[in-house]
C-alpha cells in the first residue's frame, strides 16, 4: 500500500515536470518496478521463491492469462471492456473439443474451428457495442451469461475427458522447448504478433486513436464501428485459442471451463497499464500485468496463505492501478483542454 | 424550395473559390441559417464575423459536411459539392480547424497529423516516413515541434499548431479557422498570423472567424457579417470601419457605458479576512457592501475563481473568516452558504451552471426545492410560476418547458442566473458571467446586475477578464495576482492601465521573492 502511495506521489512529482506525456511513461515503468518489488519481498519471505523451477512455474501460470490479456487489451484500448472473455474461452474449449471427439476427422483442425467460433462470438459482442451502442460493460455482462448458458445447455452436465481430446493438443500442453513450456512460447508469439499489429497496421493505430479521443476520431473520418467491432473480433479470436489451450491443459473439461477468469484477465490488463479510459497502454504491459498476478499467486502459495488473501490482493491491485491511471488520465486531459488569457486591448 | 430566395449579390470576381447559395438550416424550432448566399474569392483572407448565435459555426458545419443543410448549395470552384463528412471535404481541399482541439492526446504529433491517411509501406504504417513528413510539414509552417512528442505534453497553442499542420496540404483550397487565437498568447497569435498570410500567398482561401476586431482589421481582405442566421453584408475590409461592422453585427449600436451609480451603499454584506488556501491564495481580505458591485480582475490562473469558490464552501481546507450580514459563517459546503443567502455562478455554465437536459422550469426551480414543496411533493404550478416570472424578468428566449440544451449560450447563462435569483440571494458571486455571450445579451446581463444591486440591494462580486466590462459595471475593482490581493481600486481611479499594472507588475515581484 505504501509503495502504491509512494508511486502515485513520485508520479505526480515527475508528471508535474513533463505534463501528461511524462505521466504516461512513468506509468509503464511503475509496473516493472512493482514486479521487481514483488520478487524482492517474496524472496525475502520464502527463499524457495527465487529458483529456476519456480520461475518456470510462474511463467507457465502466466501464459494463458497473458494470451487472453492480449485480446482484452485490444478492446480496452478502445475504451470498452470484454467481460465475456471467460465464457468465450469456456464455450469454445468445450464445444470444439466435444465436436472433435465425436468426429475424429476434425481433430487436426480444432484451431480453425475455434477461430470460427471466436470470430463469431466476438463479432456479436462488437455488434452490440458498436452498432446497438449498448455500453460495453452491460453488453458483455449479458454475453458472459448468454455464452455460458449456451455451453451449459450444450454440455448437458457431461464432460469431455482427457482421453477424448486430440492427441496432439495433449502432447503440446506437456511439451517444453528450451526449458520453457510450449505455452510460454505460444504466449510470446501471440504477444509479438498482436503488439506488432497494433504498432504497424493502420487498424492498430486507429484503435489507439479511437480510444484516445472518439470524438476526434469522428472528425478524422475514422470508421468507429469498424474499429470497435474489429477489436472485439480480435479479442474473441484470441480468447477462443486461449480456451483451447486451457482445455488441453486441464484435460477433463466441463461447462464451467474458464469460469470467472475475466476478473484476472482484466486485472492483468489494467495492472499492466492499459488505461480503462482507452487510448494508451500496450500488450507488453498487459503481459507484465499477467506475470505480476502469477507472481502474487505463486508467492502466496509458497507462503501458504489462503485463497481469500489472493482475491483481496488481486482486487486491491486493480483498484490501485486504476487509481493511478485516473491521475495520469487527468494530466493527459488537462494538456488538451483550453486555457484563456486575460482579454486585454490596452 | 428556394423560390423566394433573394437574388445573390453578384461580385465581379473571376470565379469564386467557394460559393454559398441559399443555405438554410434549422435546429428544431431555431433558425440557425436563413438563405445565406455569398462567395469566397481565391487567395484571400476572408473574415466571418457576427455575434454568438449568428450562424458562423453552423455555416462552417454545412460547408465541411458536419451538418446537412435544409436547403441551398455549396459550390467549390464552380462545381456543386455536398460533403457527407469532414474527411470528404478535406479530400476535396476544404479543411476546418475548430475552436476546441480535436486531437489524440495519447498519440505522437506525427500520428495526429497523419491519422486516417498513414504513409504505408505494404500493409504496414511507415512510421519513419510519417515522422519525416510531419517534420517537413511543421517546418514549412514555421512551427518548431518534435513529431515524436506525445500531444499530451504540448501547450494549447502547440496543440493548435498540430491541428493546423494536419489541415494544411499541398492541395488545400480553403482553410477555415474558427476563433483560432482565443486560447493563444499574443506571441503565439503573431505566429499564426504570419502562417495564414503565407498560406494566402500560396493560393489558399483562408476563412477567419473571430471576435477580435483588431485581428480582423489586421488580417482580412474581405469581411462578411452574419446576424441571426442571415447574411448581412460582404465587403472589402477597406470599406467597413469598426463602428459600421459592430453596428451591422448587432443591428444597433451598443456601447458599454459607465453608468453612474445611484443610491448609496449599505453595510457590508460579505466581509472576508485573511483567507488563505495553501498553494492557491494567501491572506485575502475585502468586503462587499449592500448594493455594491465589486469586480475581481487578474490574469487567468491567478486564483480569482478559487477564491470565489472557497467563499462558496467548495474548499473546506481554507483558513480565515467569512462574515455574511455581519455574522461569522464557516464555509464548509455550498449547502451552508446557500442557507446564508450566498449564491455562486460558475464560469463553465454548461457543465456546472445548468443541467442542460432538463427544462428551464426544472433548472430554475432546482435550488428552491425546499421552498416549493409541500409534504415532500413538488408543487408543479408554483414551479411553473416561478420559472415564468424569471423568464419574463430576464427576458429568456424559449418556452419554460424547453430543455436548456436548446437555448443559445446567452440564454443558458440567463437560466443559470435565474436559478439563483429565484432563491432571493443576499450575496451573488459571479464568475465570468458574460464569457462567450454576444454583445446584446451581455448588455442585458449588465442591466440585470445593476438592477439587482440598486433595487434588490444584493452584494455582487463579479470575476471578469473583460476589462471594459469591469470598468462599465463595477463600483470598485479588486485585482488578484498570483493568489494575492494586489490592489483595491475605486472605480473613479480605475483604468485598464491601472488594473493591468496591478495584475502583472506585482506578480513578477512576488515571484522574485519566492
Amino acid at each position: 500500500m505504501r509503495t502504491a502511495a509512494g508511486l502515485a506521489h513520485a508520479l505526480r512529482e515527475l508528471g508535474g515536470l513533463s505534463g501528461g506525456a511524462g505521466a504516461l511513461r512513468i506509468r509503464f515503468i511503475g509496473v516493472i518496478v512493482f514486479q521487481f518489488l514483488l520478487i524482492v519481498v517474496f524472496t525475502a519471505l520464502a527463499p524457495r521463491f527465487l529458483t529456476w523451477d519456480n520461475a518456470q512455474s510462474i511463467l507457465f501460470t502466466a501464459a494463458i492469462l497473458a494470451i487472453a490479456a492480449c485480446g482484452q487489451t485490444l478492446v480496452v484500448l478502445t475504451g470498452n471492456l470484454d467481460l465475456s472473455v471467460g465464457s468465450i474461452m469456456g464455450l469454445t474449449g468445450y464445444i470444439v473439443f466435444s465436436i472433435a471427439s465425436q468426429a475424429p476427422g476434425l481433430q487436426p483442425f480444432v484451431i480453425v474451428i475455434a477461430i470460427v467460433f471466436g470470430v463469431a462470438l466476438g463479432a456479436f459482442n462488437g455488434f452490440l457495442v458498436a452498432v446497438l451502442e449498448i455500453p460495453s460493460i452491460v453488453a458483455t455482462l449479458g454475453t458472459l451469461s448468454i455464452y455460458r448458458g449456451l455451453v451449459s445447455f450444450y454440455a448437458n452436465a457431461t464432460e469431455v475427458t482427457s482421453g477424448e481430446l486430440p492427441r496432439w493438443m495433449r502432447t503440446l500442453a506437456e511439451t517444453s522447448w528450451l526449458g520453457l513450456s510450449s505455452y510460454v512460447w505460444i504466449a510470446l508469439v501471440t504477444v509479438l504478433i498482436v503488439g506488432g499489429m497494433l504498432r504497424m497496421l493502420p487498424w492498430g493505430r486507429q484503435i489507439y486513436a479511437y480510444g484516445s479521443n472518439p470524438r476526434a476520431a469522428h472528425f478524422y473520418g475514422l470508421n468507429s464501428t469498424r474499429i470497435v467491432i474489429g477489436a472485439y473480433i480480435g479479442a474473441g479470436l484470441i480468447a477462443a485459442i486461449a480456451g483451447l489451450l486451457l482445455g488441453a491443459q486441464v484435460g477433463n473439461i466441463n461447462s464451467l471451463l474458464a469460469s470467472g477468469i475475466e476478473l484476472s484477465v482484466l486485472a492483468a490488463v489494467v495492472i499492466g497499464g492499459v488505461s480503462i479510459w482507452g487510448g494508451t497502454g500496450s500488450v507488453y504491459g498487459a503481459v507484465i500485468g499477467a506475470i505480476v498476478l502469477a507472481t502474487i499467486n505463486n508467492g502466496l502459495v509458497l507462503l501458504q496463505v489462503q485463497e481469500f488473501y489472493r482475491l483481496v490482493l488481486q482486487g486491491g491491485a486493480i483498484v490501485a492501478a486504476v487509481a493511478v491511471d485516473a491521475v495520469v488520465q487527468k494530466r493527459v486531459q488537462s494538456a488538451t483542454t483550453r486555457r484563456r488569457i486575460m482579454g486585454v486591448e490596452a | 424550395m428556394t423560390i423566394d430566395a433573394p437574388e445573390a449579390v453578384r461580385l465581379p470576381s473571376p470565379g469564386p473559390r467557394l460559393r454559398i447559395a441559399g443555405i438554410s438550416k434549422h435546429f428544431e424550432a431555431i433558425r440557425a441559417l436563413d438563405e445565406v448566399s455569398f462567395e469566397f474569392a481565391p487567395r484571400e483572407i476572408h473574415a466571418l464575423v457576427g455575434e454568438n448565435g449568428a450562424g458562423k459555426s453552423t455555416l462552417v458545419g454545412v460547408i465541411t459536411g458536419l451538418l446537412d443543410p435544409d436547403a441551398g448549395t455549396v459550390e467549390l470552384n464552380g462545381k456543386p459539392v455536398r460533403f457527407r463528412n469532414p474527411m470528404e471535404a478535406r479530400a476535396a481541399g476544404v479543411a476546418a480547424v475548430y475552436q476546441d482541439p480535436n486531437l489524440f492526446p495519447h498519440l505522437s504529433v506525427a500520428e495526429n497529423i497523419f491519422t486516417g491517411q498513414y504513409p504505408r509501406s505494404g500493409p504496414f504504417v511507415d512510421r519513419k516516413a510519417m515522422a519525416r513528413a510531419a517534420r517537413a510539414k511543421l517546418a514549412d509552417l514555421g512551427f518548431d515541434l518534435d513529431p515524436d512528442q506525445l500531444v499530451a505534453g504540448l501547450t494549447v497553442a502547440e496543440a493548435q499548431f498540430v491541428e493546423i499542420a494536419r489541415a494544411v496540404d499541398s492541395d488545400l483550397q480553403v482553410l477555415i479557422l474558427d476563433e483560432p487565437t482565443s486560447a493563444l498568447t499574443p506571441d503565439e497569435s503573431e505566429k499564426l498570423y504570419a502562417m495564414v498570410k503565407k498560406l494566402k500567398v500560396m493560393g489558399t482561401t483562408v476563412v477567419w472567424i473571430s471576435h477580435r476586431m483588431e485581428e480582423v482589421r489586421f488580417l482580412a481582405d474581405t469581411i462578411t457579417v452574419l446576424r441571426d442566421g442571415a447574411h448581412v453584408r460582404t465587403a472589402p475590409a477597406s470599406e467597413l470601419d469598426d463602428e459600421t461592422m459592430i453596428r451591422l453585427m448587432v443591428g444597433r449600436s451598443v456601447v458599454l457605458d459607465r453608468v453612474a451609480r445611484t443610491g448609496s451603499l449599505g453595510p457590508a454584506r460579505l466581509a472576508v479576512e485573511h483567507l488563505s488556501l495553501l498553494g492557491v491564495f494567501d491572506d485575502i481580505s475585502f468586503d462587499v457592501a449592500e448594493g455594491e458591485i465589486v469586480g475581481v480582475a487578474g490574469l487567468v490562473g491567478s486564483g480569482r475563481t478559487e477564491i470565489a469558490q472557497a467563499i462558496f464552501g467548495l474548499s473546506p481546507k481554507m483558513t480565515g473568516t467569512v462574515r455574511v450580514n455581519g455574522s461569522k459563517v464557516a464555509p464548509r459546503s455550498p449547502a451552508t452558504m446557500v442557507d446564508h443567502g450566498v449564491a455562486y455562478l460558475p464560469e463553465n455554465r454548461d457543465t456546472e451552471g445548468v443541467i442542460a437536459s432538463m427544462s428551464i422550469t426544472a433548472n430554475v426551480a432546482l435550488p428552491s426545492i425546499r421552498r416549493l414543496n409541500r409534504l415532500g411533493f413538488m408543487r408543479a404550478r408554483k414551479e411553473r410560476e416561478l420559472a415564468a416570472d424569471q423568464r419574463q424578468a430576464l427576458s429568456i428566449k424559449g418556452r419554460i418547458g424547453d430543455p436548456v440544451s436548446s437555448l443559445s449560450g446567452g440564454n443558458r447563462q440567463k437560466v443559470a442566473i435565474a436559478r439563483w435569483l429565484a432563491t432571493d440571494p443576499k450575496v451573488l458571486l459571479l464568475d465570468e458571467p458574460t464569457h462567450g455571450i454576444d454583445v446584446g445579451t451581455k448588455a442585458q446581463v449588465h442591466d440585470i446586475m445593476r438592477d439587482l444591486a440598486r433595487t434588490k440591494r444584493v452584494a455582487i462580486l463579479m470575476i471578469s477578464s473583460d476589462l471594459p466590462e469591469v470598468l462599465a459595471v463595477c463600483d470598485r475593482v479588486l485585482v488578484i495576482a498570483r493568489g494575492r490581493l494586489t490592489a483595491d481600486i475605486p472605480i473613479a481611479e480605475a483604468s485598464q492601465e491601472t488594473i493591468l499594472t496591478a495584475a502583472t507588475g506585482t506578480s513578477t515581484r512576488t515571484e522574485a521573492h519566492a
